[in-house]
């Protein structure tokens, strides 16, 4: 799955560690959904999308 | 709530050396194959480790425990103990059969207790150099 939260993160100015804390997650967690190695859970893309004010299908893209 | 590193360690060896001499004191007190005082040494330092590791281990959350399942964390975790769990099954049932064609009367499992133990430490660690 793609998705856009390195984008999102750096449009909204936040650091990998600040956007963990309003996440409610670990740093490794955002480094590794900002590499494509961890795809979340259903709750966090939903935290994701709140967080940055998007809809889910905006942060999140299937590969196909 | 973050626990440090040093504070992790210190409360591990505490607890593991409180479990090693309660263990140590039963085996002790139950056992007569040997003098107390061996029966105790032996116990309780065979304890002490792994109880040191198991609390270090449970205690090591890093942030946010209370969003553990959203964690990359949580997922090498899972991801590394299902592997060992299968190489511990695939190792057991190897050296199962070799002991019935060679006629070994016994196994020692404390064997496959490490080999799953270094498995999964070695699984963490892979996962956590390939995709931290």
């Amino acid at each position: 799955m793609h998705n856009r939260l390195k984008a999102l993160r750096e449009e909204a100015g936040l650091s990998q560690a600040e956007c963990a804390d309003a996440l409610g997650v670990s740093r490794q967690t955002v480094i590794s959904i900002e590499k494509g190695h961890f795809d979340p859970r259903l709750s966090l893309a939903f935290r994701i999308s709140r967080l940055f004010d998007v809809a889910v299908d905006e942060a999140f893209t299937p590969d196909d | 709530m973050t626990t440090t590193r040093t504070t992790r360690w210190t409360i591990a060896a505490a607890a593991g050396t409180a479990v090693a001499a309660v263990v140590g004191l039963v085996a002790a007190t139950t056992r007569d194959d040997a003098p107390d005082i061996v029966t105790f040494a032996v116990f309780a330092a065979a304890t002490l480790p792994f109880v040191v590791a198991l609390v270090a281990i449970g205690l090591d959350r890093t942030e946010h425990p209370e969003q553990a399942e959203d964690s990359i964390e949580s997922q090498w975790t899972t991801r590394a103990s299902s592997g060992a769990f299968y190489d511990t099954i695939v190792a057991m049932a190897v050296t199962a059969f070799a002991a019935s064609v060679l006629d070994w009367e016994t196994l020692p499992l404390w064997i496959f207790v490490l080999l799953g133990l270094a498995d999964m430490s070695a699984r963490l660690v892979i996962l956590q150099r390939r995709e931290g």
